[in-house]
């Protein structure tokens, strides 16, 4: 199967960024299977946080998640009358957990992020009553505790990961690393300072609430929809090339059942794919669906591309 | 005076204490064309004219009647708990200082102080399932001023029920509805109130449609510890 022409020629606000704008042709020979499903879709990280917040870089792509949801809600109804399964992936990171609660101390639990606005209790559950399955990564770690929420996910052959295990800052993004606790609470309290003297000085009117900006966090009010240089892919000193030495070394391990053909991972927030192990497998890095980015990617037997969704 | 600075202190103390916990303020009254647009159920609409809040009530309405407890002395933040009536909050601990609660239990305790002691209101996200829909309980569509009832025949999944008969509606219905389902046989459940259904099938479908919290129904309200049918917040007539 195809992408199907009523998935992206029929909703203009989807625009393919990978292989030149062209779906990248699956070579027949690879005899690809996708296990039950026809299609796969894979939501790259979200970030949700909590909405009024400047450190929220995920509301200003929300109308555009929720628009793009319900045209995935309409298309899985329509592949089932069809006889055909649309699988949907949310990568990990989903929530943002590492920044400070509402409460004022700790960090935010998913209730208060997604009942922080009603267009995010919406996402949420649209992608809960879609089926759509749940991977965790690190900035939604917790999540790991409750049934649905998935380290890696296969889906015939391919492997679908957040991908937080080769990150360059591994003590820190990794929460099986030894300095990952440390951090964390160390990053936390630094926020809850940082959020408490930023709220003084906006309550005794020193300085104007400014909901575009946080130290360190792209706002993501500026869309970003086009396909980044690949320098730091493609450079083997680049931070993104960990990413793919990594998983070329993952897709090539000997495997009981059917090999491996293709990885798709988020993490990064820096869409990208490209053949590996001599054009014999295939990376998808999916990019991100916050900070200004609203990337997913898609896949068939036939096909693959990185696709961005407009916000208008 | 021969010293101000003696008075003054007790004064601002007084004040500032008057101010953090003074009586709970008035509630507010929700728009009732928005309601009756959102949830045209006669029963609910009669009550949110008179001030009254009951179980059905969409949360919005919860939040908009509270809207003015927000200070640090009236939270109305959501505490997310395991069930309607409990109040152990849902929330372990990880690591230094951080908080997780399962994302896939969704029912939540407002508390609020009203004149008349403490208010607790329980709401969740509805489905079929959790709201102990069964075979043999009749659902009615509200559209327009009418509602169109059947009987359900089972269960296809907990957001889709089939019907023994058919409901034609009148006109082109294509959206999101409001119901109400009546139980039959339930232990303490008489009746469910629902937004987001949808009619399909040729009227012989009813599927539930992803809605936001701010639509979940009101399940359970409490005053001082005591289960009441509905609470009126208006002190109008």
């Amino acid at each position: 199967m195809k992408i199907p022409d009523n998935f992206i020629k029929k909703n203009r606000r989807i625009e393919i960024i990978s292989n030149d704008g062209n779906p990248l042709r699956i070579p027949g020979e690879w005899e690809f299977t996708l296990g039950d499903a026809d299609m796969l879709v894979a939501i790259p990280d979200m970030h949700m946080y909590v909405y009024n917040s400047p450190l929220d870089n995920f509301k200003y792509g929300a109308k555009a998640m929720l628009h793009f949801l319900h045209h995935l809600e309409s298309l899985k109804s329509d592949m089932e009358w069809d006889g055909k399964k649309l699988r949907i992936y949310q990568l990990g990171d989903m929530y943002e957990y590492r920044f400070p609660g509402p409460r004022g101390t700790g960090n935010a639990t998913a209730a208060e992020i997604f009942m922080s606005h009603p267009d995010y209790s919406l996402i949420a559950n649209l992608l809960r009553d879609m089926r759509a399955h749940h991977l965790y990564g690190n900035h939604d770690y917790e999540n790991r505790h409750f049934p649905g929420f998935r380290m890696a996910a296969r889906e015939g052959q391919v492997l679908l990961e957040h991908g937080f295990v080769p990150d360059r800052w591994q003590q820190f993004s990794d929460p099986g690393e030894m300095l990952w606790e440390a951090g964390q609470f160390f990053f936390l309290k630094l926020r809850e300072v940082n959020e408490f003297y930023a709220n003084l000085l906006i309550d005794l009117n020193a300085i104007p609430r400014d909901n575009t900006y946080s130290v360190g966090v792209d706002s993501g009010k500026r869309a970003k929809h086009g396909y980044p240089a690949h320098a730091g892919y493609e450079d083997p000193e680049g931070d993104y090339s960990r990413y793919l030495e990594h998983y070329t070394a993952r897709l090539k391990q000997p495997h009981d059942s059917e090999p491996f053909r293709i990885a798709i991972i988020g993490h990064t927030h820096r869409p990208y794919m490209e053949k590996v192990n001599g054009g014999r497998q295939l990376f998808i890095d999916a990019g991100a669906w916050t900070g200004g980015r609203s990337d997913f990617a898609v896949l068939t037997r036939e096909e693959a591309a990185i696709c961005t969704y407009r916000r208008r | 005076m021969k010293n101000p600075q003696r008075i003054t202190l007790p004064c601002v103390l007084l004040f500032l204490l008057s101010g953090c916990c003074a009586p709970p303020p008035f509630p507010q009254r929700p728009d009732h064309d928005t309601f009756a647009q959102r949830v045209p159920i006669p029963e609910l609409k009669d009550s949110l004219r008179v001030g009254v809040l009951c179980a059905g009530m969409p949360y919005y309405v919860v939040r908009e009647i509270f809207a003015s407890h927000t200070d640090d002395c009236h939270t109305d933040t959501a505490r997310q708990v395991p069930g309607p009536g409990s109040r152990q909050a849902l929330r372990e601990s990880e690591g230094w200082k951080r908080d997780y609660a399962d994302p896939n239990i969704q029912v939540f305790l407002d508390t609020y102080e009203v004149p008349e002691g403490r208010l607790a209101i329980w709401y969740r996200k509805p489905d079929f399932y959790v709201m102990d829909v069964a075979r043999n309980d009749r659902i009615c569509i509200h559209a327009g001023d009418s509602a169109y009832c059947a009987d359900i025949a089972f269960l296809a999944s907990r957001r889709a029920l089939l019907l023994r008969q058919v409901i034609d509606l009148p006109g082109n219905h294509t959206g999101s509805l409001s119901a109400v389902i009546f139980h039959d046989d339930h232990a303490w459940r008489a009746q469910s109130w629902w937004t987001g259904i949808t009619l399909q099938g040729g009227g012989e479908r009813v599927t539930l449609t992803s809605i936001p919290h701010t639509l979940y129904p009101v399940e359970l309200i409490e005053l001082n510890g005591k289960r009441i049918s509905s609470y009126r917040w208006s002190r109008q007539p």
